[in-house]
């Protein structure tokens, strides 16, 4: 069948099959590679995109079920030249190994940063708790996201 | 193979479908269970009704009866919303502690009930506060108490034709007199091991189980009952498998302290 997407932005049209995930489509049909897949069954977070304003690990999302979407990959966040503050402070901070939840996480931490003017850390983490990372130990994603927060603007409240 | 995909926008013709299509169809709502299962070769559906776009099997509403949940509500909303937290207080903590973020925005209550796990967080809670499920089809309509809905893991009394169109609260379970607790092997993403849903009504508790049978199971006590007592009551209603997650006997003890920490925080 058809699909239209509103993808990073701007509509575009496509053939897809009744089985593909949105994840297949991104990764293998569009070449939107920086959405890892991961485990395939929703519990790593690796595949995460904003679907209509709100995260959703896209391995498990059927693409014939989101015609007329709009939806937003990292390829979305991450500006041209240069990067996000969150992929900034993920470096800065050494939140980024062999890098293969990257992407995960800053779509999710985007996500959260861009609802809210102030966040608590425990806010912060179960934001984040969707997404998986074998390196790091995530406290060092955390301060990394924290980082892009301030150059955010973004304030901290006590828990 | 999915062999026909119907992306459907309104209540009569997903009940027109239901009908036509009965149990060779599948509703697609969140998709959290349903792609997981297709994914791993459980089931193989020759036809998907994806009900994402039915606005109106969305939303949380205030009804002479209770509170009036749209099947298609997502965890996220209905974690999201003060009425819940304010008289649902139970369902407002299943749903806290649901999987991920992305789960709780993918997943809706619907999906949850119709699902049948005896882990389903949403249940428990559900059944404390005496909850009702709107079933729809076609040619009518009926309302089943939710501790009569669940036939065993994966089964339920709804006909190849009916659907879950909204589950109807009574009000007034806050923090004080009700609650919901899950014993899980880590935080986020993972499907509890045991949970307790509870509340109090003058002198009766009523608590129940999830994880710990077949289906959610309930057992009523008093609240002044002795310690014995309860443990008897608390073990009648349960009946713990060993798995790969945790062993009968584990079970057993992890609901039974769960149990024991209601009573104290009620003492
Ligand atoms: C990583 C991960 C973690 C999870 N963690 C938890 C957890 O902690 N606790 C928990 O309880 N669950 C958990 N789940 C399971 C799942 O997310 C929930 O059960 C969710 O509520 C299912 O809703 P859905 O809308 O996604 O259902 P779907 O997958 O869309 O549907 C599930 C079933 O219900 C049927 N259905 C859906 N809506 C209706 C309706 N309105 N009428 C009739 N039938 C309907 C479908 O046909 C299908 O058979 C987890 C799942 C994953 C993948
Ligand atoms: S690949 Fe989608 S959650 Fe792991
Ligand atoms: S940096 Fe390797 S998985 Fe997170």
């Amino acid at each position: 069948m058809k699909i239209r997407l509103k993808l990073n932005g701007s509509w575009r049209e496509f053939e897809i099959s009744n089985d593909d995930t949105l994840l297949h489509v991104l990764r293998d049909e569009l070449r939107l590679t920086g959405t890892k897949r991961g485990c395939g069954n929703g519990e790593c977070g690796a595949c995460t995109v904003i679907l209509d304003g709100e995260t959703v690990t896209s391995c498990l999302v059927l693409a014939a079920s989101v015609d007329g979407s709009s939806i937003t990959t990292i390829e979305g966040i991450s500006p041209q030249r240069g990067l996000h503050p969150i992929q900034e402070g993920l470096v800065a901070n050494g939140g980024v190994q062999c890098g293969f939840c990257t992407p995960g996480f800053v779509v999710s931490a985007y996500d959260f940063l861009s609802k809210r003017e102030s966040f608590t850390m425990d806010e912060l983490k179960r934001a984040l708790s969707g997404n998986l990372c074998r390196c790091t130990g995530y406290k060092k994603i955390v301060e990394g996201v924290v980082a892009g927060a301030e150059t955010m603007g973004k304030e901290i409240e006590n828990d | 193979m999915i062999k026909r995909f119907l992306n459907i926008s309104d209540l009569e013709s997903l009940l027109k479908a239901k009908s036509e299509y009965g149990s060779k169809c599948k509703i697609l709502a969140g998709g959290t269970d349903l792609v997981v299962r297709m994914k791993a070769d459980m089931i193989d559906p020759d036809t998907i009704l994806s009900i994402r776009n039915i606005d109106e099997m969305k939303g949380i509403i205030k009804g002479k009866d209770g509170t009036v949940i749209g099947a298609l509500t997502s965890h996220t909303s209905i974690e999201e919303n003060a009425l819940i937290r304010k008289q649902h207080y139970p369902l407002y903590q299943g749903v806290y502690e649901i999987g991920s973020p992305q789960i709780r925005n993918m997943g809706t209550l619907g999906g949850n009930i119709a699902n049948a796990s005896p882990s389903g967080d949403t249940i428990a809670p559900l059944m404390v506060m005496g909850a009702k499920i709107r079933l729809m089809s076609r040619s009518k309509e009926r309302l089943v108490p939710v501790d009569k809905f669940f036939k065993g893991p994966g089964k339920t009394v709804m006909a190849d034709d009916e659907i879950i169109h909204s589950v109807i609260v009574p009000a007034g379970f806050n923090k004080k007199n009700s609650g919901f607790i899950k014993a899980g092997l880590r935080k986020a993403l993972s499907i509890a091991v045991v949970s307790v849903g509870w509340s109090l009504k003058d002198d009766k508790l009523t608590l129940a189980f999830g994880g710990a049978a077949p289906i959610v199971t309930v057992a009523e006590i008093r609240k002044d009952c002795s310690a014995a007592e309860l443990k008897k009551k608390v073990l009648n209603a349960i009946s713990p498998i060993s798995d790969l997650r945790a062993s009968k006997g584990y079970r057993e003890q992890v609901i039974l302290n769960l149990v024991n920490s209601v009573m104290e925080a009620l003492n």
